[in-house]
């Protein structure tokens, strides 16, 4: 109840905010004008009934309201008024600032007295009071920056705990030395000290291997974060913080969240470079896996192609007509998939490098699939081709060689994976704005758990079974169909497989959307 | 005797393609000459004057587009370029410059001969100013603006003949987008090729059997068009086949 009266007469929360409101403001004059401007009607009115003759006791509540609520300053107010008032209205001559008689004389100057101590021990209390608020405000900051920092596991998040918990009212920056040079890692609050004082400062503790903050004139000081022993035998520092006024912080609170902060950190890089080493062994792995992927789709064909020429050189005279002729296709066949596979590399790696920047332009489907079609003759040979696109389909606006490339794949994976002889059917329509074209194959067909995995390259090696030996990946198997939908989807298409299950073929559809196409046209 | 043969003029800095190109044209009756480098290469084109030169684009000395720009200052001899690079840009660039094919490494010799005769053959027709272009049911009358499929008339409108007519003109050769658009609408239009692919459409919708199966009017992704010559029509066909 007391605490709502001074939290109404203050305006906002007396406790939280006691400490930034100046003492005295309009407000604190205008309310203890009004306390005074009451106490003097009730005054009045206890004269007129009871002829009280020493009034001055009755503003003695209004003084010390005014020293709790706004502090000293507004309780001299207070007394200053309380003696113009009395002095005019009450004591003889009236109304008039004189006072003549002795007793009223002494009467105003104990009542000074009295309003003078009582709004020194007011004030007194108000201070105790603010301490207190403070201490508690610190250790609920510190409570929740542990709470904060626990919960924190990566090394950004630790810094950005660190600089909300510690920016208190004003602005906190936190620097960190990265590669050799200072680099501001965490920022809250609406101003930050330029970086070339951040890096005198840092520059100063890493020379003085003083660990004591460093202020500066215009109410930026920083603070060293060091962990373990102090710098000068042999603690190591960290990192620096950077606060706006913390000259209002209790010395053993800072050195608290600076500590906490430190070790937080530390905490951090410790955990990061454990997870850097994690990484870096799966992108081992995983370097360790494409390598032989590539050596695999690199040397099978050249070893084929070794092999049938050195056949020919050595014992070329020995073979007859149709095994020469089969020795020599065999050749051409296998530097045919030579340059596949090195063209499959050279995509992989753009799509790997980000550098997939579709360069569109409007194209007829049929073109694509002519190219494509002209392209991967030399596979589909031995299948029966069917082609049915209707003529009524709108241009599309895309990438042609990077769709024709996903085609290429699409063909070639259909020609692997299902039997010679038989259908290879590429088919396109129009739906709901969206062209869809379908290449589908007799074949092996996919099981419903590879769906999606088909579509990952060397995806086997990027999900080893728990970190353990990768299983070898099946020849030239993924790599085709994840450079498809790479460049499906950089077109903004999508690429997806469909398929009732092993042994029923497959189809894989590209679905390119309607902001890829650029309207129809007779 | 041996002024009568065809002499071809192959530019590669790696011995290995110079020697299967020689092997490979010299059974042909082509007569050839190497230069191993740009510098060498101009020097050699104006010595033994070639009536065909096939050049790398990755030389050791000059970049191989420089030496067609520098080529074609003085010679319109037919030049086709080998690279190991298939991008379009590279390959637009090339016939921009005059190329007359361009070739990704690696190749088949059965393919590259052929073009090479089409190539020789298209300059020998362009000398003799044939006014009739004729690829499979189709012939175009250049000299009486006239279009048949298998003797009919085909009725085009002035722009599709404008289009056709320069392809046919040059037979057997890529012309680029922009090449076609300067041509049919004029500078200002170069880079439409939306409006480029419409008229095709068009066209194609006119002249061939199944416009979704093109067998006179090909297309190179990115590149441009080529109206198919008699002896490309019958390869792309029996690919196919």
């Amino acid at each position: 109840m007391f605490m709502q009266v001074v939290d109404f007469l203050y305006g906002s929360n007396w406790s939280t905010s006691v400490r930034d409101k100046p003492w005295l403001n309009a407000r604190a004059i205008l309310w203890c004008t009004c306390l005074i401007g009451a106490s003097g009607l009730i005054a009045h009115g206890l004269d007129v009934w009871l002829n009280l003759k020493h009034v001055s006791v009755i503003f003695l509540p209004a003084v010390v309201i005014c020293a709790v609520v706004w502090g000293m300053l507004a309780s001299i107010l207070a007394v200053l008024l309380t003696l113009a008032a009395t002095s005019f209205f009450f004591y003889e001559p009236v109304p008039n600032f004189r006072v003549d008689d002795p007793r009223e004389f002494l009467d105003l100057v104990i009542f000074t007295l009295v309003g003078i101590a009582m709004s020194q021990m007011a004030a007194f209390a108000r201070q105790q009071a603010m301490a207190a608020r403070r201490r508690a405000d610190d250790m609920a900051r510190l409570q929740s920056l542990s709470r904060k920092l626990a919960d924190a596991a990566e090394p950004q998040a630790i810094a950005n705990a660190i600089v909300e918990q510690a920016r208190g009212k004003a602005s906190a920056n936190l620097y960190e030395p990265q590669a050799g040079l200072l680099a501001l890692v965490a920022s809250e609050g609406p101003e930050r000290p330029a970086m070339v004082e951040a890096q005198r400062h840092w520059a100063g503790f890493l020379q003085t291997k003083d660990g004591r903050k460093q202020s500066q004139g215009d109410g930026w000081s920083f603070h060293l974060l060091h962990i373990g022993q102090p710098l000068n035998q042999g603690g190591e520092a960290l990192g620096m913080l950077a606060l706006q006024d913390d000259a209002e912080a209790q010395p053993a609170f800072l050195a608290a969240l600076l500590d906490q902060a430190a070790s937080a950190l530390h905490r951090g890089h410790l955990a990061a470079a454990m997870e850097d080493s994690r990484v870096e062994r799966r992108t081992k792995r995983l370097r360790e896996a494409v390598i032989d992927a590539i050596s695999h789709d690199l040397r099978t064909p050249l070893a084929a192609i070794m092999g049938a020429a050195s056949t020919l050189e050595s014992f070329g005279t020995l073979c007859g007509e149709a095994e020469r002729a089969e020795l020599l296709d065999s050749i051409r066949e296998q530097c045919l998939r030579l340059d596949s596979n090195f063209a499959k590399l050279l995509d992989l790696s753009q799509i790997r490098a980000g550098e997939l920047l579709p360069k569109s332009e409007s194209v007829e489907l049929a073109d694509l699939v002519q190219a494509a079609l002209h392209h991967g003759a030399h596979m589909l040979r031995a299948h029966r081709l069917e082609v049915a696109l209707p003529m009524t389909l709108p241009l599309l606006t895309v990438d042609s060689l990077m769709l024709q490339h996903a085609l290429d794949n699409l063909l070639e994976n259909a020609a692997k994976y299902s039997p010679p002889g038989s259908i290879v059917r590429i088919g396109a329509h129009q739906d709901d704005g969206r062209v869809i074209l379908d290449v589908s194959d007799r074949g092996i067909g996919i099981n419903a758990a590879d769906m999606e995995r088909i579509f990952e390259p060397f995806h086997r090696a990027e999900h080893p079974p728990d970190g353990e030996a990768i299983a070898p990946r099946p020849p030239g198997k993924g790599l085709g169909l994840a450079i498809a939908r790479a460049f499906v989807e950089a077109n903004g298409g999508s690429l997806q497989a469909i398929s009732e299950g092993e042994g029923r073929g497959a189809t894989f559809r590209i679905i390119l959307p309607v902001s890829a196409i650029h309207g129809s046209e007779a | 005797m041996s002024e009568t043969r065809t002499r071809i003029l192959v530019v590669d800095d790696e011995v290995a393609i110079r020697r299967f190109l020689r092997t490979g044209l010299g059974v042909h009756g082509f007569a050839v000459s190497e230069a191993e480098s740009g510098a060498t290469a101009l020097q050699q084109a104006t010595i033994v004057l070639p009536d065909l030169i096939v050049l790398d684009l990755q030389l050791g000395d000059m970049d191989g587009l420089d030496v067609l720009a520098r080529l074609r200052e003085w010679s319109s001899v037919p030049v086709f370029i080998l690279s190991v690079r298939a991008r379009e840009t590279e390959k637009v660039r090339a016939f921009e410059l005059g190329a007359d094919d361009y070739i990704v490494k690696p190749f088949g010799m059965a393919e590259f001969v052929a073009r090479v005769k089409s190539a020789l053959r298209r300059r020998q027709n362009l000398q003799e100013a044939e006014p009739m272009v004729t690829l499979g049911d189709l012939s175009v009358d250049l000299a009486h603006r006239i279009v048949t499929m298998r003797g009919q008339m085909v009725k085009l409108s002035p722009m599709e003949y404008k289009l056709l007519s320069h392809l046919a003109r040059h037979s057997g050769k890529v012309l680029t987008h922009d090449q076609l658009l300067r041509h049919g609408w004029g500078a200002e239009h170069v880079g439409d090729v939306h409006y480029l692919r419409i008229f095709m459409r068009k066209l194609r919708r006119k002249i061939e059997p199944d416009p979704t199966r093109p067998r006179y009017i090909a297309t190179e992704l990115g590149v441009g068009y080529r109206l198919l010559n008699a002896e490309q029509e019958l390869t792309l066909v029996t690919a196919e086949d």
